[in-house]
């Protein structure tokens, strides 16, 4: 037989993207040689979709992300419920002081200035202390939740 | 929903989740693409020692650049066209030949044709041999890294393996449609007569 189904043909068909015409078929069923080329072609493509993948042998992930730059902090908006809620506190405060106002400026009365200077110096103090603490603590605790994101 | 819908739908909140901070979203995008980059990488980059920088640069710039990823294909096709890029960079610095030198030749789109079979691949009765599924499998990986020009290795893989199609395939490599069609034929065509003519050589 001289002539014989191109190449393109033969991987269109395997591949099921070529509509087979009867001069294909009667082609087909007369010659050997593209029966063969065609079944090659079939036994090619299915083969090619089962060889093993490759791997990298990389952990991508432990490769990028220490990488990637550190987000962003989004800003909250204040919404109106923080809003109430700080009046709140300060409600919550500033009542009951405008209310014993004047009890608590008489208890400290008889007080010497040099020892109310101290008792209010040393509460200082330890407010800063336990300020410090308290900022410390939850800078680390961002640091973690940052991490894990 | 259509398959690409829903990729789509998926890619939009990984994407959106990577864009507000959720960097845990990104392990999950990491996770979906790394097959494919994997391939990519792989059959472009030879020296292994090289590899993790370049994985480190593919998906630091896809990161990098997702505010500006607008959803036209696959956060896949995306990210697979980073890897190409980069890749094709990193062997044009080299000076490593990839694509081959005419580009743009055509095959003939004749049904019959009596010239193109390579004469080796045959017996003298001119009828082709028969491959066998037995060895194929072994066989053909390497036949896959024998292909040369390596772009060859890249489409088979992509088309073939990861089953991308012929459009996903021209988005990521940046060439032309019926370029990567007729490439693909070629490459097809050279692995298995590559594979016959080993067959032969086994046999003798």
């Amino acid at each position: 037989m001289k002539n014989h189904l191109s190449d393109n043909v033969l991987q269109a068909l395997a591949l099921d993207q070529q509509q087979v015409n009867e001069e294909m078929i009667t082609h087909l069923e007369q010659c050997d040689r593209c029966r063969e080329a065609l079944a090659n072609y079939q036994l090619l493509f299915t083969a090619l979709k089962t060889v093993e993948k490759p791997s990298l042998e990389i952990d991508i992930e432990a490769l990028v992300m220490p990488q990637l730059p550190k987000p962003a902090p989004v800003r909250q908006p204040v919404g109106w419920g923080n809003i109430w809620l700080a009046i709140l506190g300060v409600a919550i405060f500033s009542v009951p002081l405008f209310i014993t106002g004047r009890f608590i400026r008489n208890l400290f009365k008889e007080v010497p200035v040099m020892m109310l200077s101290i008792i209010l110096v040393g509460t200082l103090i330890i407010v800063g202390f336990l300020l410090r603490e308290i900022i410390n603590s939850y800078k680390e605790r961002k640091q973690l939740l940052n991490f894990y994101q | 929903m259509s398959q690409t819908a829903a990729h789509n739908l998926s890619d939009q909140l990984l994407v959106e989740q990577v864009l507000k901070g959720n960097q845990q979203a990104f392990v999950l995008v990491i996770r979906q693409t790394e097959g494919l980059v994997a391939q990519i990488v792989l059959k472009m980059v030879r020296i292994t020692a090289d590899r993790p920088d370049i994985v480190q640069d593919i998906y630091l710039k896809a990161y990098k650049n997702l505010p500006s990823f607008r959803f036209n294909s696959k956060l896949s096709t995306w990210i697979g066209k980073i890897a190409y890029n980069t890749c094709l960079h990193y062997l044009e610095k080299r000076k490593l030949v990839f694509l081959p030198a005419t580009s743009e030749e055509k095959e003939p789109e004749e049904i019959f044709d009596n010239l193109s079979y390579n004469r080796q691949a045959y017996n003298v009765n001119e009828g082709e041999k028969r491959l066998s599924s037995r060895d194929l499998g072994a066989a053909l990986g390497a036949a896959i890294n024998n292909l040369s020009p390596p772009i060859y290795q890249t489409l088979i893989t992509l088309y073939h393996q990861e089953e991308m199609s012929y459009a996903e395939i021209a988005e990521i490599t940046s060439l032309p449609e019926g370029t990567v069609k007729n490439y693909l034929f070629r490459a097809r065509k050279a692995l298995k007569e590559n594979l016959l003519s080993d067959y032969q050589k086994e046999e003798l």
